[in-house]
């Protein structure tokens, strides 16, 4: 098999040949790509190919093991899928960015070495800004920058932690590289970056809901999980991830309850889903990273269909926003029931996908003894149950009516949105299929007796508690406005301290000016005392006292002579 | 259904063709009567669930995990203390829509070129044979920016 034909390259000369299609084509293009790459991709055997020799490096472009597997299958059904939602679009764009962000994603966890993963990392990055710019508003331009500028820092520093490593081991294999050295702790923090590691989250928050209605379904699935691939294959049983993943899973849920726009509150809530994939990267035991995974697998979908549905009352609404919604359930019933599914798949309610997955994770954390983290993952799915099953199907299509009466999705969004929930469903329902694909053997048996039970009483009673919070008043309504989060710092007290730097400096510099022409003007003056006409210098002296002078000088001379 | 303390009735209430036909099963979601019903089926599904625990000896594998009810409870406290602070951290985070604003996409509206702004009344008659018609490339509104006006390749 040679490297032409890897699917990742079949992605990106899709993406090259996009433009010069007419339109029907471009659209059978977006669905026919995906759906060609995962046959092909499952015909590579397991193995290294596709090894390219450059400049002395050897490049890795289809490493193919069973992780690597489970990732590229995932974003190729994402891919297939979201081709299949924006069925309606017509701006190139946004087509072209699809293919090669796909495409790039699915090179990234092919890549077998770190330097094509670096290639593909940039790529994800460069291509995906393109779908926040495509919405061509002043504001999507800003944001798209501010996208741009961080996922490529984060690239920068993959870079230099590579060239680190290089240096250090002479390898650049993509193997297991734990935190030994700066080399490694670079590359850390750069999948952390992509990952939306606390503090270095607020990218995500920003950009996803600054896309267009397509292009946030398409953002939300592929570099986020290229990420936990990278992190998993690299930084499998890191202990301090175990601690990060767990402050993930909890800070997003409060951020999420008081936000306004529905698709961040969605944004809010993949980063509290990548904490609980984290924490199972971070355990690094064959049940935890196979909890990982199959989260991965799961939330793809049920994150796909909740932003698909969000994204489809958009576009028949032209807002977002949980204020401005209400009571649509009377004209976009099958929306309503699909995100309905999704929200019911993300509280991992059992039949559905997330209660087969996210269970391996809590109970590898059990297993292992992390108690208190197990406590965290808990009250976490407490909060997604109250922020992503109830908040966005409630407030958008039950709770108070808005009067809007917005026809149902289009068709090929209704087929998009039925056919992810019905694998959302069936993934629940029939998890063996899904078990086989992960890449350790599974022997977890998730719908027994005990665990139905207490998944169910978790559930049921934070449902009562949010009844019983609506009834008293006490849950915080829907107001048109913004919150604040960490980027406040660098997009508000940064800038702001631009001004008084500025003025400071320009200050200084000019004291500093003033001072030294002021020297230099009382240099100028004694000179000029001197030498003016008339001054000592420039006065012209008698012939005798010449004389005198230099009689005293030769008498000098004499004197210095002789001694 | 309306929850919150203050409701008002909706504008037009499941007059005929206002509402989606399969949006019909849902109406009673409107009503009084159908919410508390719904309640009453949730309080009554607490009460059991819980009962299970007092009967059922669960295996457990975390210390502290075999008091009576803890998941439940841990279920009905989390989402309180999570709303509360929620609430709380409102206070100190929030600020005007336009406050990020002209770099921020909250205060902007979104664009109408990517979006299909129809209501319910206007909706195309969605079907299998439409749905051929959509694929050959056949318009089905004039004038609307999503069809190619029957040109095909555009």
């Amino acid at each position: 098999m040679s490297t032409v034909i890897a699917p990742p390259f079949i992605y990106l000369m899709a993406a090259l040949v996009c433009p010069l299609l007419p339109s029907r084509w471009r659209a059978l293009l977006l669905m026919g790509i995906p759906v060609l790459a995962l046959l092909v991709l499952l015909a590579y055997p397991a193995g290294n190919h596709a090894v390219l020799s450059v400049v002395g490096f050897e490049l890795t472009f289809m490493r193919v093991d069973k992780l690597a597997l489970v990732f590229a299958i995932i974003f190729s059904i994402a891919a297939l899928l979201a081709g299949l939602y924006a069925w309606h679009v017509r701006d190139t764009v946004q087509q072209v960015a699809t293919l090669a962000y796909a495409g790039s994603a699915i090179g990234g966890v092919f890549a077998g070495d770190l330097i094509s993963l670096f290639l593909w990392w940039e790529g994800t990055a460069v291509a995906s800004v393109f779908l926040i710019w495509a919405r061509r508003t002043p504001a999507a331009f800003a944001t798209g920058m501010r996208y741009l500028i961080i996922q490529v820092l984060s690239g920068v520093l993959l870079l230099a932690g590579l060239l680190l490593h290089f240096q250090q081991t002479g390898s650049i294999a993509f193997e297991h590289l734990g935190l030994v050295s700066v080399g490694t702790w670079l590359m850390f923090i750069a999948f952390g970056i992509k990952c939306a590691f606390p503090l270095l989250h607020n990218w995500l928050q920003d950009a996803y809901p600054a896309a267009t209605v397509t292009g946030t379904v398409v953002l939300s699935a592929f570099t986020t999980k290229m990420a936990i691939y990278a992190l998993a294959r690299g930084y499998a049983g890191t202990e301090i991830l175990i601690y990060i993943g767990a402050i993930m899973t909890l800070f997003p849920i409060f951020f999420a309850e008081i936000e306004n726009d529905l698709r961040r509150v969605l944004s809010y809530s993949l980063n509290n889903q990548l904490g609980f994939m984290v924490v199972g990267i971070g355990i690094g035991t064959e049940l935890s990273l196979n909890g990982t995974a199959a989260h991965a697998f799961c939330h793809i979908l049920y994150k796909s269909l909740l932003f698909m549905s969000v994204g489809a009352v958009l576009y028949r609404t032209g807002t977002s926003k949980a204020s401005e919604l209400g009571g649509l359930y009377k004209t976009m019933p099958v929306t309503m029931v699909c995100c309905l599914v999704g929200a019911a798949s993300i509280s991992a309610f059992p039949l559905f996908s997330g209660f087969v997955s996210k269970s391996l994770i809590l109970d590898a954390s059990a297993s292992n003894g992390y108690y208190l983290v197990w406590l965290a993952l808990l009250i976490a799915s407490a909060g997604v149950l109250s922020h992503s099953g109830i908040k966005i199907p409630y407030f958008t299509f039950f709770a108070h009516d808005s009067g809007k009466r917005p026809a149902e999705a289009p068709v090929h969004m209704r087929a998009a949105m039925i056919i992810t929930a019905a694998l959302c469903v069936l993934i629940g329902v029939v998890p063996g299929p899904l078990y086989s694909l992960l890449p350790y053997d599974v022997d977890y048996q998730p719908y027994t007796f005990d665990h139905v039970l207490v998944q169910m009483q978790l559930l049921i009673f934070a449902l009562l508690a949010f009844v019983f919070l609506m009834k008293t008043g006490i849950h915080p309504p829907e107001v048109r406005a913004t919150n604040v989060d960490t980027d406040i710092i660098y997009r508000k007290w940064i800038p702001s301290v631009f001004p008084t730097l500025v003025g400071a400096v320009v200050a200084v510099n000019a004291r500093a000016r003033s001072m030294i022409m002021a020297l230099l003007g009382s240099g100028y003056g004694n000179i000029e005392r001197l030498t003016r006409p008339g001054a000592p210098l420039a006065r012209g002296w008698s012939v005798a006292s010449m004389m005198f002078i230099v009689i005293v000088l030769m008498c000098l001379l004499l004197v210095v002579n002789l001694l | 259904m309306a929850m919150t303390p203050e409701t008002q009735s909706p504008p037009d209430a499941g007059s005929a063709d206002s509402v989606a036909p399969l949006a019909r099963r849902f109406l009673w979601t409107d009503t009084a009567s159908g919410v508390n019903r719904l309640i009453i089926g949730l309080a009554v599904l607490c009460l059991v669930l819980f009962a299970v625990d007092l009967v059922h000896h669960r295996h457990t594998k975390v210390p502290g995990e075999e008091f009576t009810g803890f998941h439940a409870i841990a279920g009905f406290v989390s989402f309180t203390v999570i709303v509360v602070g929620a609430r709380l951290l409102r206070v100190l985070i929030r600020r005007d829509e336009s406050f990020y604003a002209p770099y921020g996409v909250d205060a902007e509206e979104y664009p109408e070129a990517g979006t299909q702004r129809l209501n319910h009344e206007q909706r195309p008659a969605d079907s299998l044979h439409t749905l051929r018609d959509e694929l050959l490339g056949r318009t089905r509104q004039p004038g609307s920016e999503n069809a190619d006006n029957g040109r095909g390749a555009s």
